[in-house]
C-alpha cells in the first residue's frame, strides 16, 4: 500500500439477496457496491458523490462494518479487516465513526446530551464515570458548544446544534477516520457553512480523515480534496477535486455538474466553457443493471462497445475513468 | 393583470406557552403567467404564507390582512368557497410525492378524484354513482396532462400505484395532478427537495416552460436560491417572518442588498469554489421576537435605529428592500 493511505478497498462487492416465497428462496440480488476499489489518504477528505441509490450509503457502512462485505478486501492502516478475528476487528473499527445525515432521529430524544455523547464510551467500557463526564466537557467544547448543553435533551437544541452533538459523540471515542453522511443536507445553508467550518478545523486540529458521503457538488467543491463519482454501484471517475471540477471526463460526471442550480454567472460560464449539459433519465434498479457500461442507456456518447463490455479503469494523469471513450485512446496511444 | 394581491397579511399562533407571532405585514403582487419564488430557511414563514393563500391554516391560526384572488378576499371566504377555488383555481404541488399520493390508489383514481370531485364540497351518495360513471370520459384529460408534463407511457402508468414509480415520475404525476383542472394559480412548496440533482433539473425545466406555454401563475417556496434562480423571475427573502427583500431574481442574486440575503448568498457552496460563510446565531424565538428588525440579533451592520424601529420597505430601483440603511436614500 502506497504511504499516507489510510484506507484502501480492492474490488469491493456487497450484494443484497431478493428472496421470494415462504423458504427465502434467493431469486436475484441487488448489487449495490460491485467492485469498488479506492484509496483514501490520510488527513484528507475523501468525497464520495451520487444521485441516491447509487450504493454510496451503502459503501460507507461496509467500510465500518455495519455490513459484512460480500467479496473484495478493505485495509485499515495496512490491515486486512476480513481476515481479522471478530474481536481484532471490532477493536479496529473502533478507530472509524459516522455522523448520520439527520441528527433529529439519530440522536435519542430521552436521553441528555452527556449520555449522548458518552454513549460509545459507556458501550464499550471505557473509563469510570467521572472520566466519561469530564470527556463529554471536553468534547463539547470541542465542537463549540457551551457545558451547559449536556443537561439539555435534543429537542432543546437547533438542527445546527444537534449536528454538533452528533459530530462530538462521533469523536467519543478518537477515531482516526469519520464517515460523514450527507452531513448538511437536513440543515439551512447559513447553518451548513458554520458546521462545515467546524469540520474544518477538527480535521486541522486532530488530524482526521473525512469520508465524505454527498449528492451536494456545492460542498464537495470546497470541502473534499479527492472524489469518487458512483453510479450504480460502480465508480465511474476517481479524481483530485480540481480536477473533477475543471476537467471533468466521464460523461455522468459532465452531467451531475451541468444539474447544479447555478447562482453566480461564473458558475455558469464555466459550464458554458466545459459544454456541459444535463442528461435525462434515471438511474438503472441495481437489481437488474444493464448490460456493459451501467450508463450506456443515458450516454451521449455511448459506442457499441458500451453495450456490450464493461468499460476498465483508465489513469489518465492523477485521475481515473471506467470509460471506453478514454480506452480507446490509452490504446491508440500505445499501438 | 394582477392575478392576487397580498396586503399586510400577519399570521400568528395560539400556543400554549402565549401567542407566536410569525409572519407579519406580507405584501407582493403576482401578475397572470408570472412566476415568484419565496426563499428563505426552515422556520422563515414561507410555508405559512403559501398556506394562507390555499386557505390552509390550522385552526389555531390567527391570520390578518387579506389575501385577494381575482378580487375576492380568501380570508374572509366561507369554507365551501374556498373549496370551490382550491384544486380547480388554484392547485398545490406538495413537497413529497410519495407522501402525497395515496399508497392504495392507482394514478387512475387520483385523476378521477380530482376531476371529478375535487373542489365540489358536498357530494351525495347518489351524485357520486352519477359521477362515477363519468369516469372513463375524464382519462383523456388525465392522459393528455401526462403527455404534457412527459410522463412516459401514460397509458401504462394510470394503472400502476405510486410506489411503482420513482420519485421523478412521481414529481411528474403530481405536475399533471396539479395541472388537469387548469387552474390559474400553481403554489410549489419545495417541488424538487426530494429529488436528485439531475432529475430536479428536469423537473424545473418543465414547470418553466409550462409556465409559459400555458400562461400560468406560480408561486414557488424553496430555500435553495439556485432553484429559485431556475425557474423564477421574482423573488421574495424572507427572514423571521418578515418580507427582507424583493426584486427581480438574477438581479437579488447578483446584488443582493440587504445584508441577510448577502450572508444567504455567501452561504451556499459554489461550484468556482472559494469559502461559504455562515451566518452567526439562529432564528428568532416567535414569542418573544427581537424589538425592531427581527435580523439585527444576526446582523454585522446593525445600527441603533435598526434594534428600535422596525424598517418599512423602501424602494431602491426596481427592488424593496426592509432595511435601515437604504433608509437615507428615501427621506
Amino acid at each position: 500500500m502506497s504511504r499516507g493511505v489510510i484506507l484502501e478497498t480492492r474490488d469491493l462487492r456487497k450484494y443484497f439477496p431478493i428472496t421470494a416465497g415462504i423458504f427465502g428462496r434467493i431469486v436475484g440480488w441487488v448489487k449495490a457496491v460491485d467492485g469498488v476499489s479506492i484509496q483514501v489518504a490520510e488527513r484528507r477528505t475523501h468525497a464520495i458523490v451520487g444521485e441516491s441509490g447509487c450504493g454510496k450509503s451503502t459503501l460507507a457502512r461496509t467500510l465500518i462494518g455495519l455490513y459484512e462485505p460480500t467479496s473484495g478486501q478493505i485495509f485499515f492502516k495496512d490491515v486486512e479487516l476480513t481476515s481479522l478475528k471478530p474481536e481484532e476487528k471490532k477493536k479496529l473499527l473502533l478507530k472509524m465513526s459516522i455522523v448520520f445525515q439527520d441528527p433529529t432521529s439519530s440522536l435519542n430524544p430521552r436521553r441528555k446530551i452527556l449520555d449522548i455523547i458518552t454513549s460509545p464510551l459507556e458501550y464499550n467500557r471505557i473509563g469510570s464515570r467521572s472520566e466519561r463526564i469530564s470527556k463529554a466537557k471536553e468534547l463539547v467544547n470541542l465542537v463549540e458548544l457551551d457545558e451547559t448543553f449536556l443537561n439539555r435533551y435534543p429537542h432543546e437544541l437547533s438542527g445546527g446544534q444537534r449536528q454538533r452533538v452528533a459530530i462530538a459523540r462521533a469523536l467519543a471515542l478518537d477515531p482516526e477516520l469519520i464517515i460523514l453522511d450527507e452531513p448538511t443536507s437536513a440543515l439551512d445553508v447559513s447553518v451548513q457553512a458554520k458546521i462545515l467550518e467546524l469540520l474544518e478545523r477538527l480535521q486541522r486540529k486532530l488530524g482526521l480523515t473525512y469520508i465524505l458521503i454527498t449528492h451536494n457538488l456545492g460542498i464537495v467543491r470546497y470541502f473534499a480534496h479527492h472524489v469518487s463519482v458512483m453510479y450504480a454501484g460502480k465508480i465511474v471517475e476517481d479524481a483530485p477535486v480540481e480536477s473533477i471540477f475543471t476537467n471533468p471526463l466521464h460523461p455522468y460526471t459532465r452531467a451531475l455538474i451541468a444539474a447544479i442550480p447555478s447562482v453566480t454567472p461564473r458558475e455558469e460560464e464555466i459550464k458554458r466553457k466545459l459544454g456541459l449539459r444535463a442528461l435525462p433519465g434515471e438511474p438503472p434498479a441495481l437489481s437488474h443493471p444493464p448490460p456493459g457500461c451501467r450508463f450506456h442507456p443515458r450516454c451521449p456518447k455511448a459506442m457499441d462497445i458500451c453495450r456490450e463490455k464493461e468499460p476498465p479503469m483508465v489513469t489518465i494523469g492523477e485521475s481515473r475513468i471506467a470509460c471506453w471513450l478514454y480506452e480507446r485512446k490509452d490504446t491508440g496511444k500505445n499501438t | 393583470m394582477v392575478l392576487l394581491k397580498v396586503e399586510d397579511l400577519s399570521v400568528s399562533f395560539r400556543t400554549f406557552s402565549g401567542l407566536a407571532r410569525v409572519v407579519e405585514n406580507v405584501e407582493f403582487e403576482l401578475g397572470e403567467g408570472e412566476s415568484l419564488s419565496i426563499v428563505g430557511e426552515s422556520g422563515s414563514g414561507k410555508t405559512t404564507v403559501l398556506r394562507a393563500i390555499l386557505g390552509l391554516l390550522p385552526p389555531n391560526a390567527v391570520p390578518r390582512g387579506s389575501i385577494l384572488f381575482e378580487g375576492r378576499d380568501i380570508l374572509t371566504m366561507s369554507e365551501d368557497e374556498k373549496t370551490r377555488i382550491r384544486g380547480s383555481m388554484i392547485t398545490y404541488i406538495p413537497q413529497e410525492p410519495l407522501v402525497a399520493l395515496n399508497p392504495f390508489f392507482t394514478i387512475r383514481e387520483h385523476f378521477v378524484d380530482r376531476l371529478l370531485f375535487g373542489s365540489k364540497p358536498k357530494i351525495g351518495f347518489r351524485e357520486y354513482l352519477e359521477y362515477r360513471k363519468k369516469a372513463d370520459e375524464v382519462v383523456e384529460q388525465a392522459l393528455k396532462y401526462m403527455r404534457l408534463t412527459r410522463v412516459p407511457d401514460p397509458e401504462t402508468v394510470l394503472d400502476y400505484y405510486p410506489m411503482q414509480l420513482s420519485g421523478g415520475m412521481l414529481q411528474r404525476v403530481l405536475i399533471a395532478l396539479a395541472l388537469v383542472s387548469e387552474p390559474k394559480l400553481l403554489l410549489a412548496d419545495e417541488p424538487t427537495t426530494a429529488l436528485d440533482v439531475i432529475t430536479q433539473l428536469e423537473i424545473l425545466e418543465l414547470l418553466r416552460k409550462l409556465q409559459e406555454d400555458l400562461g400560468l401563475s406560480i408561486i414557488y417556496v424553496t430555500h435553495d436560491l439556485g432553484v429559485a434562480k431556475a425557474v423564477s423571475d421574482r423573488v421574495i427573502v424572507m427572514y423571521g417572518g418578515h418580507m427582507v427583500e424583493m426584486g427581480g431574481t438574477e438581479d437579488v442574486l447578483l446584488n443582493p442588498m440587504h445584508p441577510y440575503t448577502q450572508g444567504l448568498v455567501e452561504a451556499i457552496p459554489k461550484l468556482v469554489g472559494g469559502e461559504p460563510k455562515g451566518i452567526e446565531g439562529s432564528l428568532p424565538d416567535y414569542l418573544d421576537p427581537p424589538p425592531g428588525c427581527r435580523f439585527h440579533p444576526r446582523c454585522p451592520k446593525a445600527m441603533d435605529i435598526c434594534r428600535e424601529k422596525r424598517p418599512p420597505g423602501f424602494r431602491v430601483n426596481d427592488r424593496i428592500v426592509y432595511c435601515w440603511l437604504y433608509g437615507d436614500r428615501h427621506e
